[in-house]
């Protein structure tokens, strides 16, 4: 799965032990890329099981996978959805011509339209942060650090090495998109 | 008559004696402490402005605060009312009231005194 | 600037600002409109006030408008974060509901009438009422009260000069218990070195969810790293009870038995630090015989928690001493023998020898701080409308008792108060019996609120004067000191938006007009600068506004107090298990058990709780956090819900004895059947807070009861009757 070449390749680790449900990475990028409320980049997976008093919660945050074979970017007939060299599936809003084809074709709900704007958004790792040397505003702001972004073609990376050492999971791994987003469990 | 009142007022001697004895224990209790007459917030003020500068870490008073002494020992240092190891009159520095004002501030904050703590200033 | 005058800067070695200066005259735009330009995009460090931790945060303020708060990451506490709250203070700042300019009423309290004034009228107003209130009642009859901040010692400075002992805080409404218990025995109230710890117990200090701390992370640390163990105990399945190894559904109110019967097993099977015991502590051999009544037999039945499990805790409690601890928490006194369980606490932490060791409790670390001397007053001469010496006289005094005060201020004895001014506090929707509240409003000849909101509290205002904004404003340089102090400066990121001002401002605007400005005179560069004098680097005051956080390498620090000599600041000057103080002012010097009070056929206990996107009542009208909750729901237990015929999403009524409310209800198994819980915050009465005012207040129905000891308000005392509407 992992190739070795000299780019880099951004992914996210997602800790779900760590997170408590704060909302601060929700807050965070509504404000950092102005979301509007009513839609969201990323959200909190809830799920509550068992029967009291044996109970279990947990949650587990979620956003764009960042796939490595983005079906949103194969079926978008502008290229206003496009991959990064770094891995980063982001879009050109110029480019974008609101039909959603992409929004039907990401297996993980990840996309939103904007009905004023016209056009669909969605999580792209703040790329105007991570240019910046910066990290995504969900990862910098987390009280508990669920998240670790990085480059996972660096095997002496953060990421790279929580990959090596802990068992991990991906979702929806039969719609064969290649999700980026990694779940330890 | 003279000599009935005079019986009478033997009879109530004990009785009187006893009120008196019990009226000098009652009296400190009753009064304030000599460590509490004065002005708390008006005692920091001189503290800080006429003590600190020299009762600090590292100058040659050596760090003095609220804490270093217990409130007896607080009341009995002012009532002394001699610094430098005895050679000079704490009036040399402040007049009878601030004194008094810096004892309250002292007294109030010293290391056997009750102050609760609480969240913020 | 002429070449001579060039030249002497030169000589003075200040050239270099002086070029600065030059530069920015030629900036692109070039003329006047180019010098005054807003720079396209500047960091600014400062500190976030959306709670009380005090996080760091640099805004990014982009042509003079902030648009995103990021996480400073030099602050050690908050540790390259900001939470939920935090990010959202844009709101706070950008809120089209803000107060925009002081405020008069027009209607009656509460109609929602207002005409804008300026300042001097406002001002004006102000003064002559209190002026008022003074001749008639003399100054102690104005009451003053605030919640911590700040700028708060300004405002309680007024109070003192203007010669009223009334002031009242926020404590008795949250953690007078915890601080007078742990006062009382330590001398002090210590941080909890979580980081570090190998075994915690919490007693519904729902640490991962009620608010974001240093020891929130270090319990996310500790928990999911496996560093330590967690035990928690709460009658809701919170965050916490989610991360927790094991978690009791303890029956409310019976806290103080699980401890007792802990040190009843520790203390038989002498599992406790006996150096320790006998070097620091005082009173050991009577809490010995006191705590053998205390069995986890009889622990078990007020419980509800199996004798075998409290057994187990004792035991791995005392094995993982000093790496153990129970946690104080900050909550709010649940019923009125909450200061017996906090002092149990505190004794319990003592005997393992959880004192001033890594992962034990550790008393507060101070860094000094300059302090500007201004002229002092007179103290107030009329003592205190809550008459503190005879209820409570152990409670600190400036804090004031807050039901006792209101109490004795709607009886109108031992004098009457007719002024009260309200700084950063809620008091409609923070004091239980919301009722009694509003009736004190009235009796008021005058209220004025400094306040950035429309709270419940300023909507009953007859004068609201608006606080600047935490992103607007130059504070005093504020120490925490804890495991690891910290020196904080908040600076402003952007000028006030609106006609506001700081609170230091409104104080000496009210000064002037009271005749008071002399204890008043300096301004707040005066008193920062004076403050950073003492710090250790070159030119402090520069450095805070370039990192806003100071934080000194050196700390943690453990065993400063062990030593020989180290006088505890107790009567007996060890650490007190059995205190005199306390047998001296007429309370148990050693904590007794009282069980909580039964909950009648076919009610409820009514339970409190904090989510991590609400700060009290103080933020549910943002947008980006209500959308998280829009209104407060009753929590209901599956079971009694059934019984009921209540489903999630039916409207419900509410009532206890001292009000009724309606709002809707979630069923869920994550609350005890015999509890219901709702979210504070919501059934607001301002109408600007328009997001808030749906769900129901719990003011409306929390009943009036406080702690024995320390007259904090005592939250889970009040019982309900629910049925679908």
């Amino acid at each position: 799965m992992f190739t070795v070449t000299k780019s880099k390749r951004q992914a996210l680790v997602i800790d779900s032990r760590k997170c408590i449900d704060c909302k601060a990475c929700v807050v965070a990028c509504r404000a950092e890329n102005s979301v509007p409320l009513g839609k969201s980049r990323n959200w909190l997976n809830q799920e509550l099981k068992g029967d009291w008093p044996r109970l279990l919660e947990v949650t587990e945050p979620e956003q764009c996978q960042h796939c490595e074979d983005p079906a949103c970017v194969r079926v978008c007939p502008t290229g206003a959805s496009y991959q990064r060299p770094d891995g980063v599936v982001a879009i050109h809003s110029a480019d974008c011509i609101g039909c959603r084809y992409c929004m039907i074709a990401c297996p993980y709900d990840a996309r939103f339209f904007r009905e004023d704007l016209g056009v669909v958004e969605k999580c792209d790792l703040c790329t105007h942060r991570i240019d910046r040397g910066e990290l995504p505003a969900c990862v910098e702001t987390c009280p508990s650090k669920v998240r670790v972004f990085g480059d996972i073609n660096d095997l002496s990376s953060d990421i790279s090495l929580l990959l090596a050492n802990r068992q991990f999971r991906v979702k929806k791994q039969e719609a064969g998109t290649g999700p980026q987003i990694y779940y330890l469990l | 008559m003279v000599r009935k009142t005079f019986h009478k007022l033997r009879e109530l001697l004990p009785a009187a004696l006893l009120v008196l004895i019990a009226s000098f224990l009652l009296i400190p209790l009753a009064a304030r402490s000599a460590g509490q007459k004065g002005n708390e917030a008006k005692g920091k003020f001189y503290f800080k402005q006429t003590c600190k500068p020299c009762h600090v870490k590292g100058e040659k008073g050596g760090e003095v605060t609220p804490l270093v002494k217990t409130q007896a020992q607080w009341e009995s240092y002012f009532a002394k009312g001699k610094h430098m190891k005895g050679t000079e009159p704490l009036t040399k520095y402040m007049t009878p009231e601030q004194l008094t004002d810096a004892l309250t501030f002292l007294y109030n904050h010293a290391v056997d005194s009750p102050q609760p703590e609480t969240c913020g200033k | 600037m002429n070449r001579r005058g060039f030249l002497k800067l030169a000589a003075t070695g200040a050239v270099g600002a002086s070029i600065v200066e030059l530069e920015s005259c030629k900036s692109p735009q070039g003329n006047a409109a180019g010098k005054n330009a807003a720079p396209d995009r500047v960091e600014i460090a400062s500190t976030c006030d959306m709670c009380l931790n005090k996080c760091s945060l640099i805004a990014v303020v982009e042509k003079g408008v902030v648009k995103k708060l990021n996480p400073n990451p030099l602050n050690p506490k908050s540790r390259g974060m900001l939470c939920a709250r935090g990010n959202a203070g844009i709101q706070q700042l950008h809120d089209p509901a803000r107060i925009k300019r002081p405020m008069i009423r027009t209607g009656e309290r509460g109609e929602g009438r207002w005409k804008s004034v300026s300042w001097d009228e406002a001002l004006d107003y102000t003064a002559q009422k209190l002026a008022a209130v003074k001749d008639k009642y003399g100054p102690e009859g104005t009451l003053w009260s605030s919640s911590e901040g700040f700028q708060e010692e300004f405002f309680r400075n007024l109070s003192q000069a203007f010669g009223s002992p009334n002031t009242v805080r926020h404590p008795t409404l949250c953690l007078a218990s915890v601080n007078l218990a742990y006062s009382l025995t330590y001398g002090t109230v210590p941080g909890f070195d979580v980081q570090n710890a190998r075994y915690i117990i919490m007693s519904g200090a729902n640490r991962l969810e009620s608010f974001i701390t240093p020891d929130t992370m270090a319990l996310v640390d500790a928990t999911t790293a496996r560093k330590a163990k967690l035990v928690y105990l709460d009658p809701r399945f919170t965050k916490t009870a989610s991360k927790a190894d094991e978690w009791f559904p303890i029956r409310p109110g019976t806290d103080a038995a699980f401890i007792l019967a802990m040190l009843n097993v520790i203390i038989s099977e002498n599992r406790y630090n006996k150096d320790f015991v006998s070097t620091y502590c005082y009173g050991f051999e009577q809490l010995a015989e006191h705590v053998k009544q205390y069995s986890p037999d009889w622990a078990a039945e007020e419980t509800q928690i199996p004798a075998k499990d409290i057994q187990h805790i004792a035991r791995e409690f005392a094995d993982a001493a000093p790496r153990a601890i129970y946690y104080a928490g900050r909550r709010s006194s649940w019923s009125t023998d909450d200061f017996a369980m906090r002092r149990a606490q505190a004794i319990l932490n003592a005997i393992v020898g959880s004192w001033d060791r890594l992962g034990g409790m550790v008393p507060a670390a101070k860094i000094e701080l300059g302090e500007l001397l201004y002229l002092p007053w007179d103290d107030p001469k009329a003592s205190r409308v809550d008459e503190l010496d005879k209820n409570f006289p152990l409670a600190a005094k400036n804090d004031g008792v807050y039901l006792k005060l209101r109490e004795n201020v709607l009886a109108g004895k031992p004098y009457p108060i007719k002024a009260w001014m309200v700084y950063k506090q809620d008091p409609v929707n923070g004091i239980p019996e919301q009722e009694k509240t509003l009736q004190m409003l009235r009796q008021m000849d005058f209220v004025a609120v400094i306040d950035v909101q429309m709270s419940d509290t300023a909507w009953y205002a007859d004068v609201i004067l608006p606080e600047s904004t935490y992103l607007e404003r130059l504070d005093p340089i504020e120490m925490q000191a804890g495991i690891r102090p910290v020196v904080l400066l908040r600076q402003p990121v952007v000028k006030p938006l609106h006609d506001t001002k700081p609170c230091l401002e409104i104080v000496q605007g009210l000064a002037k007009r009271l005749g008071l400005s002399d204890y008043f005179d300096y301004t707040m560069e005066k008193w920062v600068a004076e403050q950073a004098k003492t710090l250790p680097m070159e030119l402090p005051l520069e450095y805070l506004k370039k990192h806003g956080v100071y934080s000194p390498p050196e700390f943690p620090k453990y065993g400063m107090t062990l030593t020989h000599d180290h006088r505890f600041i107790t009567k007996s000057g060890k650490i007190d298990l059995y205190s005199e103080r306390l047998k001296d002012a007429g309370y148990d010097p050693l904590p007794v058990y009282h069980a909580p009070s039964k909950i009648p056929d076919g009610q409820f206990r009514v339970v409190l709780g904090r989510h991590a996107f609400y700060t009290h009542a103080n933020n549910t009208n943002y947008p980006w956090l209500n959308s998280f909750s829009p209104e407060n729901t009753l929590w209901l237990h599956p079971k009694p819900a059934h019984t009921l015929g209540i489903s999630s999403g039916d409207t419900v009524e509410v009532a206890s004895s001292v009000g009724v409310i309606k709002l809707k209800a979630t069923v869920t198994p994550k609350i005890r059947p015999d509890c219901v819980f709702l979210q504070h915050g919501f059934g607001k009465r301002s109408s600007w807070q328009r997001l808030a005012t749906s769900g129901g207040s719990d003011a409306e129905i929390l009943e009036t009861a406080w702690d024995k000891v320390s007259g904090g308000a005592a939250m889970h005392e009040t019982m309900v009757k629910v049925r679908r509407v």
